[in-house]
């Protein structure tokens, strides 16, 4: 017992370095390799109100791009309102639409936090539980697909980046509708692989990437980004895409976070189908 | 334990923090994010008389605090307690013909620009190794990980340098 003790002393700068290197590499593998995993996050009271404190005051900063933004989807709309199409009173007859059902809430909030050169990015906002923020909400801006909700605190949320290697998003082709998935490769905030469309589908540069709705967490036609370059894979026979992403994810600040209130009752069901089938 | 020296390293402490989520992190020099990490000039500027636990549960205390800023559970912390083990082993290496003297600090002031040059390019060259490999996580793009870890240590080396003729000059 005695050797023990002077063991212990002798040593005490190693083990103790040993312990303490274990701890914060498990840490670091821990957030590495689970998706939802963020044992340390700044989804709490006193980083939050100091990153939201901040943001403040760098929001008017990016306010000339941020007014544009918004502008240009207000546009987009108001286009897109009763008030801009004519209705033609001898054919129809307005109705209480009862085969319409609401499928996306929106909500809009801020990114008080948010880091695009690590290998696994996160976005912090400023909304919470109190706020009606729930896990699985999609983030959007104007220009695109931003992110996903991952932890959700009382007055903040965290969501995932699209620049993080831990994630893909299904995403189609939006003239074709061939779907595969969009990955990020950890090097460039530009850039995203669109992986999975086959060989023999016609793409050109330019072609518009979007979300494809099948996750039931993005609504159906998100912007993506636009095809940059591509080859042909010899090995299998699928493509490799370049795609340019739309959202600037050096200036996010303004974000929609969608629900999509049919999730819960779609993944229900798929999942029951699948039990099906392995009975 | 002089009390005195325990206020001004928390003042120096809180001023790094602050310095390093509020103005450092959102410099950005090129696509692949080099920015100076300054906050490691805490561990840097310790008293040549710390214990060396003492020095290893600081180095992670404080990253830890950063990685809850950042969002990235012991990316700092694993970089930062690497650095505060291999302290003493630096400044033996590099330790003068006759030892350090008693009553002084690490710092440009007592040892020279040549001597904190080497001190702070080596520690910070360690932490960034760490950093980085933990950060990527395989050894896929191993050419740009060695990139961004040359780099970083020569940004974070001339921020700290530098920083010595600006904060603590006068004594």
């Amino acid at each position: 017992m005695n050797s023990f003790f002077r063991f212990i002393e002798r040593f005490h700068f190693v083990i103790l370095f040993i312990f303490l290197e274990i701890f914060s590499l498990l840490l670091a593998i821990n957030s590495n390799t689970q998706k939802k995993a963020l044992a340390v996050n700044s989804a709490n009271i006193i980083s939050g109100t100091i990153y939201e404190e901040i943001s403040s005051y760098k929001e008017y900063l990016g306010l000339k791009a941020e007014n544009e933004r918004l502008l240009r989807d207000n546009v987009k709309l108001k286009t897109e309102l009763n008030s801009s199409y004519k209705f033609d009173t001898s054919k129809y007859n307005e109705v209480n639409d009862t085969a319409l059902i609401q499928q996306y809430s929106y909500m809009s909030a801020q990114v008080i936090k948010n880091s695009i050169f690590l290998q696994n990015n996160y976005l912090t906002i400023d909304k919470g539980k109190k706020q009606g923020v729930v896990e699985d909400m999609a983030v959007t801006n104007p220009d695109g697909v931003v992110g996903i909700i991952i932890k959700v605190s009382s007055n903040y949320s965290i969501a995932i980046s699209l620049l993080n290697t831990k994630i893909g998003i299904s995403a189609k082709i939006k003239k074709n509708s061939y779907y595969g998935s969009i990955i990020w490769n950890g090097t460039d905030y530009l850039k995203a692989t669109l992986k999975d469309i086959p060989n023999h589908v016609e793409i050109s540069k330019g072609d518009t990437i979007v979300s494809s709705g099948y996750s039931a967490i993005f609504p159906e036609g998100v912007m993506i980004g636009t095809i940059e370059e591509f080859y042909k894979n010899s090995e299998d026979n699928f493509y490799t895409i370049t795609v340019l992403l739309s959202v600037d994810f050096k200036s996010v600040t303004n974000v929609y976070l969608i629900k999509n209130l049919l999730r819960d009752e779609q993944l229900k069901l798929e999942e029951e189908a699948e039990l099906i089938l392995i009975e | 334990m002089d009390l005195r020296l325990v206020f001004k390293y928390t003042g120096l402490l809180i001023f790094l923090l602050f310095f390093q989520i509020l103005i450092l992190d959102n410099i950005q020099v090129s696509h692949l994010g080099i920015r100076p990490y300054m906050y490691l000039l805490l561990i840097l500027l310790l008293p040549f008389e710390t214990p060396k636990w003492t020095i290893l549960l600081i180095s992670i205390g404080f990253a830890l605090i950063i990685d809850v800023f950042n969002n990235t559970p012991g990316l700092h912390s694993s970089a930062t307690v690497f650095m505060g083990f291999i302290r003493p082993l630096v400044l033996n290496t590099i330790s003068p013909r006759d030892g350090y003297e008693g009553g002084i600090l690490p710092r440009i002031h007592f040892l020279g620009f040549n001597w904190f040059l080497k001190y702070s390019f080596f520690l910070i060259l360690a932490h960034h190794i760490v950093y980085f490999f933990v950060d990527e996580f395989s050894f896929q793009n191993i050419h740009i990980t060695f990139l961004k870890i040359i780099l970083s240590t020569i940004f974070s080396t001339f921020f700290i340098v530098i920083s010595q003729y600006f904060i603590f000059r006068k004594e």
